[in-house]
């Protein structure tokens, strides 16, 4: 390195190997170009491209229950009745106060030791659709794929489309008349009753 | 034909009265270098023997440009967020002069380009040409014809209606089951959980930004091996070049190819809207705009998939994933299979009839799911309703003078004509029926335990209900525990024999009743009605003696019958569904009807809407049909 020749930056002393690494120098600014763009595009795109996998931060809740309905809309002698679910939600930008993010089925049942409320997510284990509750065969059906069930949301004896029985949820009676309710989504089309995240 | 058009063009080459002048013209300079160049090049372009391929793919690239112009127009326009989506779709459909004819253009071509690569697959395996030197290009058409339903599907999902919302929710669900990176997936191709604002954003930059291109560089990347093919064959086989009339007949039939391309279009375009009474697909017009809290029982997959639709039926249970996964992967994989097995023995046949026998069993599920959703008298209600939002919803935009700020949906959810019918069935057709039924057009099985409120409070509601054997019908008061009471007994005593006398008072006083609604179809304005009116209020007071139990116009804190002053008017409705044990109202008689007010069953809005839709009063509204009063 100490023999190096001032007028062009040659070794003088080995000729042969200069050339290459003055190559190899001028090729470093050609790497460095090409992994800054390529950082850019990774960092930039992916995270872009990516970010509906990372987990959503800041979602307030309140244990998760919410309020439905008053005990007095259900009656024990009535078929299971649909509620929609209002939840203070966030899209993207867009705060809402009060949106519909599903539907239950709520059904009061009268035992000795006192009432009880059951309750399903309205929409199918199978491909998600909205199940709807017939009078007449006094069942669950869903007409997307037929799926069936019986009055208490479990799967007819015969063979049905639905992976597992419809999805039962978590009811609260809070001051003797509320009903809560913790609602969740499940992922469709698996025989686990698995959260949606 | 064909022949016929090229003797045009070459009479159009070469006038029979050509003098020198026309020599130098435009024709000389520009459109004989261009034939003399395709001439010299001729075996780079085009193939040996029939030429259909080679126009077919014309057409292809036709349809390709009409989908970029008129997908670039729309783009303009459009607006990717949930309250502004389908808007600027209502804007493009109802507002923007040729909107219409853009936009279904674009949807008509984006099927006809499916039906068209789909079909040279088709003519690449029929004529075998797949086996000779298509290994490359032939998959790259499969990548194509890829691109182009991926493409598809993310343009559906971009009007926000109802059915783009539903089929693309259940198709993420669907995506969401397949193993390992399905949930993943499912999310890099939503943007958000629910279906949001970045739903759409993410989906028009698929659409619109990042597979177009890919698209056209497939393309692209298929005419440059079809060229570098061409060559090499052509050189071997030592093809002569193409003379100036062979060329133009090439021409010519790829010109016929791309005209038939554009008819087709349109051809498809009458088929839609012949089809589009029966269908909820296709038909390219503005539909009910996407609401996540409705119940859409009838979201169906585009023609193209409605087979795997139909196969998903006949795997119940866990075995979901054999119709999800294995079967299209199955498939994929061995037409994926067919350059290489097409060069064994017996290749050929086995993948002539491996094709033959998968258009038929894709034809006949697609026809069998067509065929169903025809037959089904639910689904068939339920899609009539939806195309009923759709008008309903125009038509509130339009009286409205536009669309407010929070989007489409705050006009109907405000609209009796639409939530009244929801709200009646969900909160009063366990007790109450409306014209026979639960307010959906539905029946219900229970029996009637309270009065059918269609048309209540107009003269014929009124008139039936003051004759003793239709008060204690079913249809009124049958079912609750006024049947025999006070105001039949009334009617039992001193309303049956009437005289003739009488019962023109009485047709008076149903008058004067039912003019305290005011209802909107009913007309009180000529004189001989008012003077009517005014006599009828007299016997309401005093002929038949109404007021020695109900309250009329003059407060009366001892009535023990329900005030009829103002009855069935809007104010009247909604204090009774608010709280019917009101003293002036059923009091402590009431019979189990819940307060839906006090009880916080209903808002103030909801309470209103269901007044509203009770008294036929709503937007473009009218008068009810009563011939439901006639019968019986």
């Amino acid at each position: 390195m100490g023999e190096l020749n001032n007028e062009n930056g040659r070794d003088v002393s080995n000729p042969g190997n200069t050339p290459d690494r003055r190559k190899f120098l001028g090729f470093i600014p050609f790497f460095v170009g090409i992994l800054a763009i390529g950082a850019t595009v990774v960092i930039s795109i992916g995270e872009i491209l990516l970010s509906p996998l990372r987990k959503k931060k800041g979602e307030e809740s309140d244990g998760g229950y919410i309020f439905v309905t008053k005990i007095d809309s259900l009656s024990a002698s009535d078929s299971p009745k649909k509620f929609k679910v209002f939840k203070r939600t966030l899209d993207a930008w867009t705060r809402y106060e009060s949106k519909s993010v599903g539907s239950v089925y709520l059904k009061k049942i009268e035992k000795e030791d006192g009432m009880k409320v059951l309750a399903w997510n309205a929409r199918c284990p199978h491909g998600g659709c909205p199940v709807g509750f017939r009078e007449k065969q006094d069942d669950f059906f869903c007409g997307c794929h037929n799926s069936r069930f019986t009055n208490t949301g479990q799967l007819p004896k015969e063979k049905t489309y639905s992976p597992r029985p419809m999805d039962t949820l978590k009811v609260e009676i809070r001051n003797d008349e509320e009903v809560w309710i913790e609602f969740i989504n499940f992922q469709v089309g698996t025989s686990l009753k698995k959260p949606v995240s | 034909m064909i022949n016929l058009i090229s003797e045009l063009l070459r009479e159009w080459r070469n006038p029979p009265s050509s003098d020198s002048e026309n020599k130098s013209s435009l024709r000389s300079r520009l459109v004989d270098p261009f034939f003399s160049f395709l001439e010299s090049t001729s075996v780079y372009w085009f193939p040996r023997g029939n030429a259909y391929g080679f126009c077919w793919v014309a057409s292809i690239l036709g349809c390709l440009i009409i989908l970029t112009i008129t997908g670039l127009g729309l783009w303009f326009f459009y607006s990717p967020s949930v309250t502004s989506a389908w808007e600027s779709i209502y804007y493009i459909e109802e507002i923007l002069p040729m909107g219409h004819l853009i936009r279904g253009i674009h949807y008509l071509t984006s099927d006809i380009i499916i039906v068209l690569t789909g079909g040279y697959l088709i003519y690449m395996v029929s004529t075998g040409v797949y086996r000779r030197m298509y290994g490359v290009v032939f998959y790259l058409w499969m990548i194509l014809l890829g691109l182009i339903i991926f493409n598809s599907l993310c343009g559906l999902v971009l009007p926000w209606d109802q059915q783009g919302y539903w089929s693309t929710r259940i198709r993420l669900d669907i995506a969401s089951t397949l193993p390992i990176f399905g949930p993943a997936l499912s999310k890099l191709l939503s943007g958000s959980e629910p279906m949001g604002h970045l739903t759409l954003t993410r989906s028009t930059v698929f659409h619109t930004g990042l597979v177009p291109p890919a698209l056209i560089a497939t393309f692209l990347l298929i005419g440059v091996s079809h060229i570098v093919n061409l060559r090499t064959e052509n050189e071997k086989s030592k093809m002569e070049p193409k003379s100036r009339d062979e060329i133009l007949n090439l021409l010519a039939l790829a010109g016929l190819f791309m005209t038939g391309t554009i008819l087709a279009i349109f051809a498809s375009g009458f088929v839609h809207i012949w089809l589009g009474g029966e269908t909820n697909w296709g038909a390219p017009h503005v539909k009910a705009p996407a609401d996540p809290a409705s119940s859409y029982p009838i979201a169906r997959p585009e023609w193209y998939f409605l087979w795997l639709f139909q196969i998903l039926k006949y795997f119940p249970g866990g075995s979901m994933i054999i119709a999800t996964v294995f079967i299209p992967g199955l498939i994929t994989f061995i037409i994926l299979g067919f350059p290489h097995i097409g060069n064994l023995k017996w290749g050929h046949r086995f993948n002539c009839s491996f094709g033959i026998l998968l258009l038929f069993i894709v034809g006949g599920l697609t026809l069998k799911a067509f065929l169903q959703d025809k037959w089904d008298e639910k689904f068939q209600n339920d899609l009539s309703q939806s195309k009923k939002e759709a008008q309903r919803t125009i038509q509130l935009t339009k009286q409205n003078g536009g669309i407010p700020p929070l989007g489409a949906q705050s006009l109907l959810h405000q609209d009796p004509m639409i939530q009244g019918p929801e709200l009646f069935a969900q909160n009063c057709a366990s007790c109450h029926f409306y014209q026979g039924h639960n307010g959906l057009g539905e029946p219900v099985e229970d029996e009637q335990k309270a009065p059918d409120l269609f048309a209540f409070a107009s003269e014929e509601w009124i008139s039936k209900l003051l004759k003793m054997d239709h008060f204690a019908s079913d249809r009124y008061f049958g079912g609750t525990k006024f049947k025999n009471g006070k105001m039949w007994k009334f009617l039992r005593d001193d309303l049956t024999e009437l005289s003739f006398d009488e019962e023109a008072q009485l047709e008076e006083l149903i008058l004067a009743l039912s003019s305290e609604a005011q209802l909107p179809y009913q007309d009180y304005s000529s004189d001989d009605s008012k003077a009517k009116i005014a006599s009828g209020q007299e016997h309401i007071e005093d002929t038949f003696g109404c007021i020695d139990c109900h309250t009329y116009l003059i407060p009366d804190d001892e009535a023990t019958a329900v005030d009829l002053t103002g009855y069935g008017s809007r104010e009247w409705i909604i204090n009774f569904i608010n709280d019917p044990t009101h003293p002036k109202l059923y009091g402590d008689k009431n019979d189990g009807m819940p307060s839906f007010k006090n009880e916080g069953l209903l808002t103030d809005t909801e309470i209103g809407i269901l007044a509203d839709w009770i008294r036929n009063d709503w937007l473009g509204a009218e008068k009810p049909d009563l011939s439901f009063f006639k019968a019986k």
